[in-house]
């Protein structure tokens, strides 16, 4: 339905002539907001043990502070400030661990969070399919399958991410420099997998899939050259199949309708990716 | 006992007959034949008097007395009736500018919970599309609230804007919005009456929990060929209306409105847009037609025909590095319905109406693609549908049992059928299993109307509700009760209680551009809606009723509410919708009304006020706490002022004020991981807004002024036309649409960039927005009458035909 969103942009394009819309200041003081200690981790096999600590701020405020004096814990180990609200260790993260990390800091409650690492998933074959479809603003659609090995015998979420222009690629974690993300575009009715489902639909469970391998199908606007030219042809972009943990799966969830925990997201996934049409 | 049960039926039915006869009959315009809805009529000795429904329609039993019969615009009558036994009456009323008007002195007041708008009253208000509109004048009343400015959706009592129910006819109609709610479907042309219900429902009204808007429509005048022709900014309507037949016994009556964006918006998307690759055109139409016959006095049957669509599509441009590729998207939803309608009737004390419909509501959208050089699997089609049938049989049994005990008895069966999501997608490997939910609602219903001495007016009624579905039946007992003092003539206290239930959600999916309504049965674990008000007040007359007030305050409390769970929007995502519901919702909402109107003189107008609160609770919403229903405003006020210019001219001032809409605010900043990495192989962290309860902030008072005039005219050729100005927001007020936290205003550019402080901005959409509209009215068989001979005057001296009494 990502066509209907093209759709919807040029309508309200068009509207915007007849119905001009106008901004005007409303609201520059508000209420204070009681501070919260923020903590963040996006824990990956093979990376370092880090996480990064802040505080919340009112939205009058001009940044977000890091916090630089707290007392990071990760099982046991405590973690140094290595600056800017972050904190490390030389441990690396491996795959099936679990991590429970406490965080002191004056004038705050004390937070605990934890997270098991999955394991990357393991992706079979990715083919193109012949068909293209059309959106509400004439771009077409180019379909790919996508399929990977699905553990049936554990809860399992995964996590799809089309990314348009890498600069550097690392075999052992994925696209490491900077990147755009986008979400594919998945048809909720193409799978008992995605029927119930809540948005965004490249978040999903293993719930309702019966197979120890899982076909994938999505597609991707042809404008998206860089990928849809792509998946096999010599550019900067990959596709990357994450496998994530439980709390981060709910995050990604609830981030797609805006609304963000106050304590931050203390994150586990561990992924495949797809470059240049081979497998990394 | 059997005998104790005898003795009493006759006391209740036959002793109070033995002394007073029954008057029963239709009060109509004198010259078209059309009814006229809400005239009052009663016995001059002020022992009884009653209102005619909305079929014209009344019934009263008297003693030797004269009786009077009185309607806003036409002259106040007093027939003496003749000696005899009980009356058949056909009361032919001519408006006040041809006989001089008589000073109405009694009758009870309406409710206080019933908003009646007739066709003239509408006519004057500025409207946005400069042409007037149903939903946006019912908006104006206490009471009824609007969703977002310029919409459609209505809400009643702090009710959802699925909980009300539109009659056209006695038949409910499923959709009610054009042009994404900026307009309404019901073409002013046709109607007659506007009667909402904002509480305390008759018996005979189910189905919805909040509002019933019965809408009467007109029936072709008999009295020659005649028609008129209106064209405003988004569209032109055409009506004609007449006797089909010399005799009169067969009329007809209909209208037609059709949009004429479609070229221009096509032009506008595609030249200015030119970067755009395809086209873009909307537009919507709609056709109500109706033929009546009345064979004799006693029976009257109609055939009703509705049929509106709207229509978004866009075409793909040819590319001239793909010449072979064609493609388009489609959207089209709408209402279809027809009617058949037989009111007979039987005797004085015995009316019946039966009418049997069919309704169809669908939302469709579609993709096409085709590339000719790609062969068979290059072409490909996707369609959404979501639809609602309804094939109903009506049948309503009035009856006068004693002159202070009249009854209303009666039955209604539908079987629905909803497709709530259907997908088809040409190229998929197996198409998706249809879900259709049939099921089937009946309900028997019997209201009284006990009057018990001069003062008090008993309404106790029952409604006795069932639903099969699928997988379940639900039964419903629906007590209603109302009691009415009139203390002093022209003014009445009431007091009422009632329960409703509601078999069918509503539910709003995303569409191309607007939300599509989809609508979903009450299901084994999705039970229907339920609903219960207590509600008083009190309706006087002053001045002759020069002027009125209404006053009325209510508590409602609703249950079995639904939600879309979060992550839930578009239709796509609605398959097995079941498991996509909140289904545990529980409303409360309460206020008070203030309504004042003066319906008489050159200067006339209504001035209404509304306090309300309403509140949703879900589980899995807001954490489980209470907040503030999305449309609700705790305060809304109106004040319309008309005033006559002499012959020609017809000012409108409307001023409307309001509180604004509840928004969830953010109340703090935090960071996340935004998924992405630096080149030192660090997470990058973006801010990302913190917010607060649901609907906890409002967004600043909404008011502004319109303005409208109206000039009436003979064109050169003797056809009544009219000139309709409006100006829409006259101060140029840009109210808050919407909100958004930005660190800098988008419209300026000066704006220092290194502030990333945030500050909260309203998205404004409706500047001043001046309209104007062109009407004319013809009068195809004017030149043939006159040739007729003159009509003759009124008769004090009744004439009777077919054992009717023509009183004129």
């Amino acid at each position: 339905m990502d066509n209907k969103r093209a759709g919807k942009l040029a309508v309200f394009a068009l509207l915007s002539v007849v119905f001009t819309s106008c901004y005007k200041l409303l609201e520059t003081d508000f209420p204070d907001y009681e501070p919260s200690l923020v903590l963040n981790a996006m824990l990956r096999p093979g990376d370092a043990l880090r996480v990064h600590v802040s505080r919340s701020a009112n939205l009058g405020d001009s940044a977000v502070l890091p916090v630089n004096d707290a007392v990071v814990r990760i099982n046991d180990t405590v973690l140094p400030p290595v600056g800017d609200g972050w904190y490390a260790s030389s441990d690396s993260v491996r795959a099936g661990s679990t991590y429970v990390c406490t965080v002191e800091a004056s004038g705050f409650p004390a937070i605990t969070r934890s997270a098991t690492v999955p394991y990357a998933p393991e992706i079979v074959s990715l083919s193109v399919l012949p068909e293209l479809s059309v959106s509400a603003s004439g771009e077409m659609n180019r379909r790919y399958n996508l399929t990977f090995r699905n553990d049936t015998s554990r809860l399992c979420y995964y996590h799809f991410v089309l990314a348009d222009y890498v600069e550097d690629y690392r075999p052992a974690t994925g696209p490491a420099s900077s990147m755009s993300v986008s979400e594919a575009v998945i048809d909720p009715n193409s799978n008992v997998v995605f029927r119930n489902e809540p948005e965004p639909l490249s978040v999903f469970s293993n719930v309702n899939m019966d197979s120890d391998v899982f076909t994938l199908q999505w597609s991707v606007p042809t404008q998206m050259r860089s990928l849809a030219d792509t998946v096999f042809v010599n550019c900067s972009a990959c596709l990357e199949l994450q496998s994530v943990s439980a709390e981060y799966y709910r995050h990604l969830k609830r981030a797609a309708a805006g609304y963000y925990d106050k304590n931050g997201i203390f994150a586990a996934y561990a992924s495949t990716c797809y470059v240049l049409g081979e497998q990394k | 006992m059997r005998r104790f049960l005898t003795l009493f039926c006759l006391f209740v039915f036959l002793l109070p007959c033995a002394a007073e006869r029954r008057v029963s009959g239709f009060v109509k315009d004198a010259q078209s034949r059309e009814v006229l809805i809400g005239a009052n009529v009663w016995c001059a000795s002020g022992r009884t008097g009653v209102a005619t429904d909305n079929r014209g329609y009344f019934q009263l039993q008297s003693g030797p007395d004269t009786l009077v019969v009185s309607y806003v615009g036409y002259a106040t009558r007093k027939f003496p009736l003749p000696a005899g036994r009980d009356t058949l009456l056909q009361v032919l009323l001519s408006s006040a500018t041809e006989l001089q008007e008589l000073e109405v002195t009694a009758s009870r007041p309406p409710r206080a919970d019933v908003v009646r708008l007739t066709a003239d009253q509408m006519a004057f208000l500025p409207a946005l599309g400069g042409k007037p509109d149903v939903v946006k004048a019912l908006q104006l009343m206490a009471g009824i609230q609007g969703a977002t400015e310029g919409s459609s959706l209505m809400m009643v009592r702090g009710g959802d804007p699925g909980q009300n129910q539109y009659l056209l006819d006695n038949v409910p109609l499923v959709y009610v919005n054009h042009l994404g709610g900026f307009m309404s479907v019901f073409n002013p042309e046709i109607i007659n009456s506007i009667d909402v219900y904002k509480g305390n429902f008759p018996a005979r009204f189910g189905g919805k929990l909040s509002g019933i808007v019965d809408l009467t429509q007109r029936e072709g005048d008999v009295s020659g060929h005649k028609g008129s022709f209106s064209i405003g900014l988004t569209d032109a309507s055409l009506t004609f209306e007449g006797p089909l037949s010399e005799n009169r016994k067969w009329s007809y009556l209909v209208t037609a409105r059709k949009t004429f964006t479609e070229a221009l918006m096509a032009a506008a998307s595609g030249l200015l847009m030119a970067e755009n690759k395809s086209v873009m055109a909307y537009g919507f139409h709609d056709v109500n037609a109706k033929i009546t016959y009345r064979p004799d006095e006693r029976n009257s049957l109609s055939l009703n025909l509705y049929q509106g669509d709207d229509y978004l599509g866009t075409w793909l441009k040819k590319m001239e590095q793909q010449p072979d590729v064609s493609g388009s998207t489609g959207s089209v939803w709408g209402n279809f319905m027809v009617s058949g309608r037989w009111n007979h009737v039987f005797s004085s004390r015995l009316f019946a109406e039966n009418i049997l419909s069919y309704t169809r509501y669908r939302f469709r959208e579609s993709e096409r693609y085709s590339d000719g050089a790609g062969g068979a699997q290059s072409d490909s089609e996707n369609i959404w549908r979501s639809s609602v049938q309804d094939l109903s049989w009506r049948s309503a049994w009035k009856f006068s049992a004693a002159r202070w005990w009249r009854m209303e008895v009666g039955s209604q069966l539908s079987w629905l059928s909803y497709e709530p999501n259907y997908v088809y997608a040409s190229l998929a490997p197996s198409q998706q299993a249809r879900q259709i939910y049939r099921s089937a609602e009946m309900a028997v219903y019997w209201e009284n109307r006990i009057e018990l001495g001069r003062h008090f007016l008993l309404q106790p009624s029952v409604r006795l509700s069932g639903y099969e579905t699928e997988d379940a039946f639900f039964w419903q007992p629906e007590p209603r009760l109302s009691l009415q003092y009139s203390p002093w003539n022209g003014h009445t206290f009431t007091l009422a209680a009632m329960t409703v239930s509601q078999n069918a959600h509503l539910l709003f999916a995303d569409g191309f551009i607007l939300k599509n309504e989809v609508w979903f049965p009450a299901l084994k674990n999705v039970p229907p809606q339920r609903s219960g008000q207590l509600s008083g007040g009190w309706t006087g007359y002053f001045h002759d009723r020069m002027f009125s007030v209404q006053l009325e305050g209510y508590y409602k409390k609703m249950e079995n509410l639904v939600a879309l769970k979060d992550g839930y929007h578009e239709l796509a995502d609605l398959a097995d919708m079941e498991q996509k519901l909140e289904t545990d919702g529980v409303g409360e909402a309460y206020g008070v009304e203030l309504t004042l109107k003066k319906e008489k003189g050159v200067w006339t107008g209504f001035l209404t006020y509304a306090w309300s609160e309403s509140w949703r609770t879900f589980q899995n919403i807001n954490g489980g706490k209470p907040y503030d229903f999305e449309y609700n405003r705790p305060h809304s006020f109106a004040v319309s002022i008309n005033r006559k210019l002499g012959e020609h001219w017809n000012l409108n001032v409307l001023w409307v004020c309001a509180s604004g809409l509840p928004y969830t605010p953010a109340v703090g900043r935090v960071l996340v991981p935004s998924g992405t990495f630096d080149a030192n192989g660090l997470p990058v962290m973006e801010e990302q807004l913190v917010y607060g309860d649901k609907y906890s902030a409002r967004l600043p008072l909404y008011h502004r002024l319109d303005v409208g005039a109206v000039y009436d005219y003979r064109t050169r050729r003797g056809n009544r036309a009219q000139w309709s100005f409006s100006v829409y927001n006259l101060y140029n007020r840009m109210n808050a649409y919407d909100c958004a936290y930005l660190s800098r205003n988008p419209d300026k550019d000066d704006f220092p960039q290194e502030d990333t402080t945030l500050k909260l901005y309203q998205i404004s959409y409706y500047p001043i927005i001046p309209t104007f509209s062109w009407k004319m009215y013809f009068d195809y068989s004017a030149a043939r009458q006159k040739h007729e001979p003159k009509r003759r005057q009124p008769s004090e001296k009744p004439a009777r035909k077919h054992g009717w009494l023509y009183l004129e």
